[in-house]
């Protein structure tokens, strides 16, 4: 029972933080409602739900206890990390848990009506959407958008296609761009010329660059994403086992095939997360962050951080003046 | 790519929260290669396992790891992982898409490449992501959040 108490103020805490949220993003009132709704309904269903006038105050008092966090921060962030982190944490795993028992059919509505009714939306009401519309994660779903770039092919057309001809030539760049490696970074399809499909996000069709996949990910012995001469010749000599000195297309043939392709999966093939799955992970940040990052022409946010070996540290700004900077995040996993 | 232009660009790589934890998303592909590795709860933990990257991956790049609160991939939104080109003046030329689908260490080097030749051509002053004397640039071909 006591058990059952906590989740029903956790039901409403939620509600108060949703409140304070669509505040923030001036979210209008029927998209309010249709959260309550959606929350609402949920603990109904379970016979939880409290008397409507408390309801209403609660709420209202719980937003305005919400809407103050804001003003409180310093308070706030003098709190230990992990107090607060498991605080949110279990908010918004009742939140997923709440919208994750709807019917997807209902998920499905409640997507919509966000879709519909949350017209300024941040980048991740756009997930959220996704989400509980159930789309399936690929490119282009909710957040996963291109990227943001200065320099397109438009602006390089403009600044070095002299003689207006929709394409540009390894002639018409300067100096540097003249050499082999740089100009085919440019020139993907390596005809040539420089166009619009050359600088687009899809890689260029054609069996070179499937066979070129194919051949390096069977070379790249390490998977460090660079093959080595001694990854080359360690091949050549695995292929060449009777030592002859030479390999003919039959030997390459074999040493390129690929037993681990044959196996069976060691999982059973899944089916994929299931909506209420998807909205858990959304919540709990294991698709992103719900921030946006700073956007194209902003200042990049300063930090310095330690390097792995903790023998120093490094600044972002450091580099101001001097020289252009490449961020690259990611993890092991 | 790191050798390629390191004399002129500044490379960092900056290690983040793990994306596919043993103990959270897993993935078949990460079981295959021996890689299993539980969600640090430590900045000490993180950095540990940073190293350990570093070391089968044997990256020459500088790494960098950020503290468990996660607070300069929160900054950036860089969950679970994403690139970007900062200029001169350290201003964001280049935001890659979000990971998964969004990383495309090509395209980031199309970029470079190009902002070396606009730094060739004389170097446009840059200000707020637009070069000052081309309108067209004012539209980036990516597109913009959610309109209305």
């Amino acid at each position: 029972m006591r058990g059952q108490k906590s989740e029903v103020r956790g039901q409403w805490s939620i509600a108060g933080r949703m409140l304070a949220l669509a505040r923030r993003w001036r979210l209008c009132s029927h998209c309010v409602a249709a959260i309550l709704v959606g929350l609402g309904s949920q603990s109904a269903a379970r016979g939880e739900a409290p008397p409507r006038q408390d309801t209403a105050k609660q709420t209202q008092s719980n937003a305005e206890a919400s809407a103050g966090d804001s003003k409180q921060k310093p308070a706030d962030e003098a709190r230990p990390v992990s107090e607060a982190r498991e605080e949110q944490l279990t908010s918004i795993n009742l939140a997923a848990q709440l919208l994750g028992n709807l019917s997807p059919e209902h998920m499905k509505q409640f997507g919509q009506m966000l879709e519909q009714d949350w017209k300024r939306r941040p980048e991740w009401g756009d997930m959220a959407v996704a989400v509980l519309k159930g789309e399936a994660m690929r490119p282009g779903m909710g957040w996963w958008r291109p990227s943001y770039r200065r320099f397109d092919f438009t602006w390089l057309r403009a600044q070095f296609d002299a003689d207006t001809d929709g394409a540009v030539v390894r002639a018409e760049l300067p100096e540097l761009a003249k050499a082999d490696q740089l100009f085919a970074r440019l020139d993907r399809d390596l005809d040539g010329r420089v166009t619009a499909t050359d600088l687009e996000a899809v890689e260029p069709a054609g069996p070179a660059n499937m066979m070129a996949s194919y051949v390096f990910y069977q070379l790249d012995k390490d998977s460090n994403g660079r093959v080595t001469i001694d990854e080359v010749a360690g091949f050549f000599a695995n292929a060449d086992g009777e030592d002859l000195g030479f390999l003919t297309p039959e030997d390459l043939r074999v040493a390129l095939d690929d037993p681990e392709s044959r196996k069976p999966a060691t999982r059973a093939p899944s089916s994929g997360p299931t909506p209420a799955d998807m909205l858990r992970m959304f919540l709990t940040g294991q698709m992103g962050w719900l921030e946006a990052g700073p956007e194209l022409g902003d200042l990049a946010p300063d930090f310095t951080l330690p390097t792995h070996h903790g023998s120093s540290t490094e600044t972002l700004s450091a580099s101001r003046g001097k020289k252009p900077v490449v961020l690259i995040f990611g993890s092991f996993t | 790519m790191f050798a390629r232009y390191r004399d002129r660009v500044d490379f960092y790589s900056i290690y983040i929260r793990e994306a596919h934890p043993s103990d959270g998303w897993s993935m078949e592909s990460n079981d295959k290669f021996g890689i299993k590795v539980a969600q640090p709860k430590s900045t000490d933990e993180r950095t540990k396992i940073a190293v350990h990257c570093c070391e089968s991956l044997k990256m020459s790049m500088p790494m960098l790891v950020d503290s468990i609160d996660d607070r300069v991939g929160r900054a950036y939104s860089a969950f679970p992982d994403r690139l970007y080109l900062i200029d001169r003046d350290g201003k964001v030329a280049y935001k890659g898409g979000r990971g998964p689908f969004g990383y495309r260490p090509r395209e980031l080097e199309q970029t470079l490449v190009m902002m070396m030749l606009d730094e060739a051509k004389g170097g446009n002053k840059v200000e707020n992501g637009v070069s000052r004397d081309d309108e067209s640039t004012t539209k980036p071909e990516s597109p913009v959040t959610s309109d209305n």
